[in-house]
């Protein structure tokens, strides 16, 4: 099972166009372009206040843009959806009465429906994205009592048992304790293998640039600044760290280059 | 006493107050008003809406005076009338919060006391309200008449309908909108079938438990339910439990203690949440 990203192929799994968002006369993010294609990594990193949440958001459909598009592909599987999305973990009820298996069956509902039980292909895919992230011996357990870190992997699961060709975590890594966060990236690993394109908020700019986990890293500060392989991006702000004020426009390879 | 001797102490306690027609209706109308109240308070404590349910049952209160004025002291008139004020309330308290810029809570109070201050002035213009209106407030448990348990129990079937029909992708929203959201769910209406599972039931507690107590009906069993609950379905299954053998108990204490049906059901239902509390903490 080999690590390396395969050449791009023709169809992106999301395009966004022009994307413009403006809250009445604020412009969060103004004019952004660019494309994910099956397998990639992307980091999206900026300051607070920058638009990562509010891109995230417009990609996952929970806000409309002002202008511009976002085209997500056509899942491969029936009945999967375009994305799976793990909101920042203050966006959900962790006073839910529900078992880690509960929450995770969740992102199965559109394989099952209002009137199906949830059948063994279900089952299977539940128990498969719970063992993936080294939750299988807590599948019974009440979501309340969970770390940060676990609730995390919860979110990871869900996304993995949808069997969406996009994920997209928004700022994954805040609540995960000291040392687990390289648990949730070893498990985020199992995804290249499945052509399943992952974007992330971080602000973790010394994981981004030292790493070499990403294969893409787009700078966001109301607009695009830069996207790109991590070594053009931050060797163009000078050192193995992304300052901020953030350095002049560049967009550095991909189709949307220009 | 020999354990038969107490059997029938207890079997004569429990059936003498049903010698009375009245009385029977009554027992009637606390459960399923305790069964729905039961399935509504589990997603009003899941989703954290209780000021909401609170504001509801007070925003009846103009369509119950409307009614009144219109049609008299019916209590089929005062059901629709406060069920209309009931749908106009959520709606309002949904267009403050989005035309008005506030948070949705600002917007529930704003839309509460905007409510309740109709309805006081509405009933002010008339004099002989006193009465029928204290009904309203703390419940006419002893009034139910047949025609009042058919609509009762036609809408509780409803509505419990409703709820098992649409319980996972209610249990999906409850949790998780913006996950709902993303599997193209229809957020908007799933949303608007919980708010009018909360107006209804406030409606129909209005005659067992009034206005003023209804947030009783729609919190507390839920609570007590949320307290040993491992899953949604336990702790709707439970919450109905609580509601329905708590109603019952307090129509009991109310005809034996000679206190009104809605603080004695009350009373209960916290009986029972304080139970489940301690068993919750063993």
């Amino acid at each position: 099972m080999s690590d390396e990203l395969e050449p791009r192929p023709a169809r992106p799994v999301l395009e966004v166009e022009s994307l413009t968002v403006a809250f009445g006369p604020r412009v969060v993010l103004r004019d952004v372009t660019f494309a994910v294609f099956p397998g990639e990594r992307v980091a999206v990193v900026g300051p607070n206040g920058a638009g990562k949440s509010t891109l995230f958001k417009c990609i996952a459909g929970l806000l409309r843009p002002t202008h511009g598009r976002v085209v997500l592909a056509p899942p491969a599987e029936r009945g999967a959806p375009a994305l799976a999305y793990a909101p920042q973990q203050e966006a959900v009820n962790w006073h839910y009465p529900a078992s880690v298996w509960d929450v995770v069956m969740m992102g199965r509902f559109p394989f099952y429906g209002l009137w199906r039980r949830p059948g063994p292909e279900d089952r299977r895919a539940v128990w498969e994205a719970l063992e993936q992230v080294g939750l299988a011996h807590l599948a019974r357990t009440p979501i309340q009592r969970l770390s940060g870190g676990q609730q995390q992997r919860v979110f990871l699961a869900r996304a993995l048992a949808q069997g969406a060709p996009l994920m997209v975590l928004d700022e994954p890594f805040n609540a995960v304790e000291q040392g687990a966060q390289a648990g949730l990236v070893e498990a985020l690993g199992l995804l290249r293998p499945r052509r399943v394109a992952v974007m992330i908020s971080t602000h973790d700019l010394d994981f981004v640039a030292g790493s070499h986990w990403f294969d893409r890293v787009l700078v966001l500060n109301g607009r695009l600044l830069a996207y790109g392989p991590p070594e053009l991006v931050c060797a163009r702000s000078g050192g193995g760290s992304l300052a901020v004020p953030w350095p002049e426009p560049a967009v550095c390879g991909g189709p949307m280059a220009g | 006493m020999s354990a038969v001797d107490v059997f029938e102490a207890v079997w004569l306690w429990l059936r003498q107050p049903l010698e009375y027609g009245f009385m029977r209706h009554a027992l009637v109308a606390v459960l399923l008003v305790g069964g729905v109240g039961g399935l509504a308070s589990t997603f009003t404590v899941v989703r954290g809406t209780a000021f909401f349910a609170d504001a509801l049952a007070h925003a009846v209160l103009p369509g119950v005076a409307v009614a009144y004025l219109v049609a008299g002291a019916g209590s089929a008139a005062l059901f629709w009338g406060a069920l209309a004020a009931a749908l106009v309330a959520s709606a309002a308290i949904h267009a403050v919060a989005r035309e008005g810029h506030v948070r949705e809570e600002t917007a529930i109070g704003v839309v509460m006391a905007a409510a309740l201050a109709l309805g006081v002035a509405i009933i002010s213009t008339r004099r002989a309200y006193a009465v029928d209106l204290t009904h309203v407030l703390f419940g006419d448990l002893l009034g139910v008449g047949p025609a009042d348990l058919v609509r009762t129990a036609s809408l509780a079937a409803a509505a419990t309908a409703l709820v098992l029909v649409l319980w996972r992708p209610m249990a999906i929203v409850a949790f998780d909108p913006v996950l709902a959201v993303t599997l193209r769910l229809p957020v908007g209406w799933l949303q608007y079938a919980l708010l009018a599972l909360v107006a209804l039931t406030t409606v129909l507690a209005l005659q067992t438990v009034g206005a003023t107590m209804t947030l009783a009906l729609l919190v507390t069993p839920g609570a007590a339910a949320r307290l040993v609950a491992r899953s949604l379905g336990e702790m709707a299954a439970l919450s109905v439990g609580v509601a329905v053998i708590g109603s019952v108990a307090g129509l009991y204490l109310s005809y034996y203690l000679s206190i009104p049906s809605g603080p004695a059901i009350v009373l209960a239902l916290t009986a029972a949440f304080a139970a489940l509390r301690v068993v919750a903490r063993r």
